[in-house]
């Protein structure tokens, strides 16, 4: 009789742990799935890109991010950093042959996979949607690297003798880089070097602001012209978006 | 008792011999050894009280450094009444007489002006 008695109480014991702790398990996943659909209404930072008035031979925003930003570029092509570089696309069809001059940059994903792969989260999407990589922590392990679809991240193999602009520092040697649409002149108030850049040469064919505000020039901009993103089929949700490519 | 007491003295006074030198070498120790800071150039309080200053810095500028770097929030490191490692020599001209006089006599090794320039 002790014995059956013993073996309820255990049972009746084992089976109210087990729901205590599957309980919050419960609960969580619903709530997380919750949060993740709201809706947000705050500052989020894009790019557009209008390839109709991006000059074929002009390179004033790379020359100005790396003057900006302190990118180590020595010439070695193995090795120089680019946090905004130009391709040439040709189209291989015999029907309707182009050539266009596209700047590339990290796309800011909403869907960063570099900062899922970052083991210690040196890299981290803001709140204001800007992806950026904290020196400080990076351990340059390069995984980023190798998660990002766009080819937008860079390592720093050695320090960059030169400083030209002091009031940004410069990356060690070890550490990941790439664009962060220049997040220390964005909380100012002020335009991304490579937007004040191509403004300054009347190309104007970069835009920054504010996609969340309907009424900003880059959600206009979005609104009336056909846009395109890069590799849109991964789900990584990027937010720079190309006019005419 | 009575018997043992001159060799409990000279015991004590044995084990007493150590902290004695100690405390007289910390007492004696030259006074060259204290690193000379370089006074600020502006007759104006630091960001924090000096005493603050000297325990947390390091501290205080992590802090700063999160702001800036996770949260986007600058307004503590921009304007006029700026504050942050780029702040400093506003008043501390020379980092080789100000923050490499303490660190290098304590064998703190940094990595802030690597990157940096102060």
């Amino acid at each position: 009789m002790h014995r059956r008695r013993f073996l309820k109480a255990s049972a009746v014991l084992s089976a109210g742990a087990a729901g205590a702790y599957a309980l919050p398990l419960l609960t969580s996943f619903k709530s997380s799935a919750e949060t993740t659909r709201a809706p947000s209404t705050k500052l989020r930072w894009g790019m557009v890109i209008d390839l109709t008035r991006c000059p074929d031979n002009c390179t004033a925003c790379v020359d100005a991010c790396k003057k900006e930003n302190n990118v180590n570029t020595s010439g070695d092509k193995l090795r120089d950093i680019h946090r905004i570089r130009k391709v040439t696309l040709e189209s291989t069809l015999s029907a309707a042959p182009a050539r266009k001059s596209v700047p590339l940059l990290c796309n800011h994903c909403d869907n960063p996979p570099c900062a899922v792969a970052c083991p210690i989260k040196a890299t981290t999407k803001r709140e204001d949607g800007i992806v950026i990589v904290d020196p400080h922590r990076c351990m340059g392990c390069r995984y980023c690297m190798i998660a990002c679809p766009y080819n937008a991240r860079h390592f720093n193999f050695r320090e960059n003798p030169e400083q030209p602009n002091p009031a940004y520092p410069k990356r060690q040697h070890g550490v990941a880089e790439s664009c962060n649409l220049c997040a220390h002149l964005l909380d100012q108030g002020k335009r991304p070097a490579c937007v004040d850049a191509c403004a300054n040469v009347n190309a104007q064919a970069l835009t920054v602001g504010d996609l969340n505000d309907p009424n900003s020039e880059i959600s206009t901009l979005i609104r009336n012209h056909p846009v395109k993103r890069l590799r849109e089929d991964l789900g990584t949700e990027p937010k720079v978006f190309y006019i005419g490519l | 008792m009575n018997r043992h007491r001159g060799m409990i003295v000279a015991a004590l006074a044995f084990m007493a011999m150590p902290m004695l030198y100690a405390v007289l070498t910390f007492a004696a120790r030259p006074v060259s050894e204290q690193p000379w800071l370089e006074p600020p150039l502006a007759n104006t309080t630091c960001v924090l009280p000096r005493e603050r200053m000297r325990y947390d810095h390091m501290r205080y500028l992590k802090s700063l450094r999160d702001q800036v770097m996770r949260e986007g929030r600058r307004e503590q490191v921009t304007g006029e009444h700026a504050q942050g490692i780029g702040s400093c020599k506003g008043c501390h001209a020379h980092r080789e007489l100000f923050c490499d006089r303490c660190h290098e006599r304590s064998s703190v090794r940094l990595d802030c002006f690597g990157c940096h320039a102060y």
